[in-house]
């Protein structure tokens, strides 16, 4: 009984893909590798640049004032989730400060270091805050405020805190109530815990008797002094007077720091998209090749073809058909092994990166590969019209003979 | 049998990635917890990492006995590296879990590479008990 075969376009070129496996798995490789760089490419820029958005959101203040000495300390805790814990010796530093000319609000925030001691022996960032001064983290944890309870003895949780609202967490051996986890920012603050100053200051008195050692070696020490510059004065005029009038201390300008994590961010963008300038050139060029040869070896199917009542069109179709259907397979395969690579890997990438990351939300992710997969797939259609257009200028006997 | 064959060297090579990678490549948090009575103990990813690298072995000899025991060996010999598969995945998610943080080493690195080898070995190997099964009803064009 004879077998019926389709000979519709579609079919026939499906067929030649299987045929030619070692072609087909070489140009979907191909493809793939195009498709995998421009998905994880586009997938890194775009975390960077809402990563370095939301940082500055979040940082609240104009200036920043810290002992001398600990502004990389400082940038490390707010940047790259470096746990720090350093104090002025001077303890009227916030008084002195709150009376620099342009100052308009000063508000103290301690930093300290502690061992979870339920858990690891990785030190977490604490971050201490006076509720009734503060204008930086204050509105964002009552933003995000979920779970009721005393807010004394409660502490907010950073996003990569593993605890959940309604938990209870071990702190220089005393328990804390979570509050609440705040949302994500691709900065320090994710890996940080959160505390007003007064259950700081109760700690910290307890510590000495609870825990190994003392959390703090006094409970009204400072670490930095968030400053906000009143309306007329010039940020870096304040920064100045605060620094002819204060001793011992070192003054960081908000906006210092986020240029250079943005200069930081442009020159990582500008490497990737070289990155995947370079790949599309290299895997256009090879496939144009690829195509040149592998069409003029087939010359005499394509005669035969002819010979049976296939039209010029009907060829060029089928030869586009066939670099179309090769190029969704590799642009799909490219973008799922993008997802399994960079989802996973996302804070070990946003670590070796050392600026802030955040992960794209899923509806962002499905659009990138998207737009991925019609690039990577539009390359090999792009790629093997020259050589499909040459083919319909030869003659028939031509490409039987051939 | 050549796509069983086939099937068991993926999930050979998989077991070998499986052993070495929380042992060697991403491994666990390197600090250890002091108890109250002084004395020091490796965190929970630690003990994570070497139940992981124990069940990767056990994968990796059930693919050898695969890959060697040709058709003596029935297709259930792929239920053993499913299995390994799945508890590759509960070990650091549920069974004995990781740290806290989610930036810490083994949170970043050792569990995502632990969970997606592991996760791959346990589709491979429910491919390759279908492929089996197949081959032994005759229909996966048995040599």
């Amino acid at each position: 009984m004879s077998e019926r075969h389709s000979l519709s376009t579609i079919s026939l070129a499906w067929k030649t893909i299987v045929r030619r496996k070692a072609r087909s798995i070489y140009i979907i490789s191909l493809i793939a590798l195009l498709s995998f760089a421009l998905f994880c490419g586009t997938l890194l820029i775009d975390g960077a640049q809402r990563g370095v958005e939301n940082t500055s959101s979040r940082l609240g203040a104009d200036v920043m004032v810290v002992p001398k000495g600990y502004d990389a300390k400082l940038e490390g805790i707010l940047l790259r989730s470096e746990p720090s814990a350093f104090y002025f010796e001077d303890d009227g530093i916030l008084k002195e400060i709150s009376q620099v000319e342009g100052v308009k609000a000063a508000s103290p925030q301690l930093f300290l270091r502690s061992l979870d001691a339920a858990c690891c022996s990785v030190p977490v960032q604490l971050i201490v805050y006076d509720a009734a001064s503060d204008f930086a983290i204050s509105p964002w944890i009552e933003s995000t405020y979920t779970e009721g309870g005393e807010r004394e003895n409660s502490v907010w949780i950073g996003s990569l805190v593993e605890a959940i609202p309604g938990d209870e967490i071990l702190l220089f051996g005393q328990s804390f109530f979570v509050m609440g986890r705040l949302g994500e920012t691709g900065s320090g603050f994710d890996s940080s815990i959160f505390m007003e100053e007064h259950t700081a200051r109760k700690m910290i008195e307890l510590s000495e008797s609870l825990a190994k050692a003392a959390a703090c070696p006094r409970a009204d020490a400072v670490s930095c002094v968030m400053v906000k510059v009143g309306d007329g004065y010039s940020i870096s005029d304040t920064a100045d007077n605060i620094l002819k009038s204060c001793s011992g201390v070192q003054v960081i300008e908000t906006q210092g720091v986020l240029s250079g994590i943005s200069s930081d961010m442009e020159f990582f963008s500008s490497m990737l998209k070289l990155l995947i300038a370079g790949t599309w050139l290299m895997a256009v060029v090879v496939l144009i090749i690829v195509f040149v040869f592998t069409l003029n070896a087939r010359k005499r199917e394509f005669g035969m073809l002819r010979v049976i009542g296939a039209t010029k069109t009907k060829l060029v179709t089928m030869v586009l058909s066939e670099a179309a259907i090769m190029c969704v397979i590799g642009s799909v395969l490219g973008c799922f092994m993008g997802c399994l690579i960079v989802v996973p890997f996302k804070t070990l990438i946003a670590q070796a990166m050392r600026i802030p990351y955040i992960m794209p939300s899923t509806s962002r992710i499905v659009g990138f590969a998207a737009i991925s997969t019609l690039i990577g797939t539009l390359t090999g259609p792009f790629t093997c019209v020259f050589a499909a257009y040459n083919l319909t200028k030869c003659e028939t006997y031509l490409l039987v003979r051939d | 049998m050549r796509l069983s064959r086939t099937i068991a060297v993926i999930t050979l090579i998989l077991s070998v990635l499986l052993i070495i990678f929380p042992l060697f490549i991403m491994t666990p948090c390197s600090g250890a917890l002091e108890l109250t009575n002084g004395a020091t103990v490796p965190m929970k990813c630690h003990w994570t990492a070497l139940a992981t690298s124990a069940v990767g072995g056990i994968s990796l000899i059930s693919s050898i006995a695969v890959l060697l025991g040709g058709k003596a060996v029935n297709f259930a010999c792929f239920l053993p590296i499913f299995a390994c598969g799945a508890f590759g995945l509960l070990l650091p998610t549920a069974i004995i879990g990781t740290c806290k943080s989610a930036a810490m080493a083994c949170n970043a690195a050792m569990k995502p590479a632990v969970c997606l080898i592991s996760a791959l070995i346990a589709i491979v190997s429910l491919v390759g008990l279908v492929a089996r099964l197949r081959e032994n009803n005759g229909l996966g064009g048995a040599k």
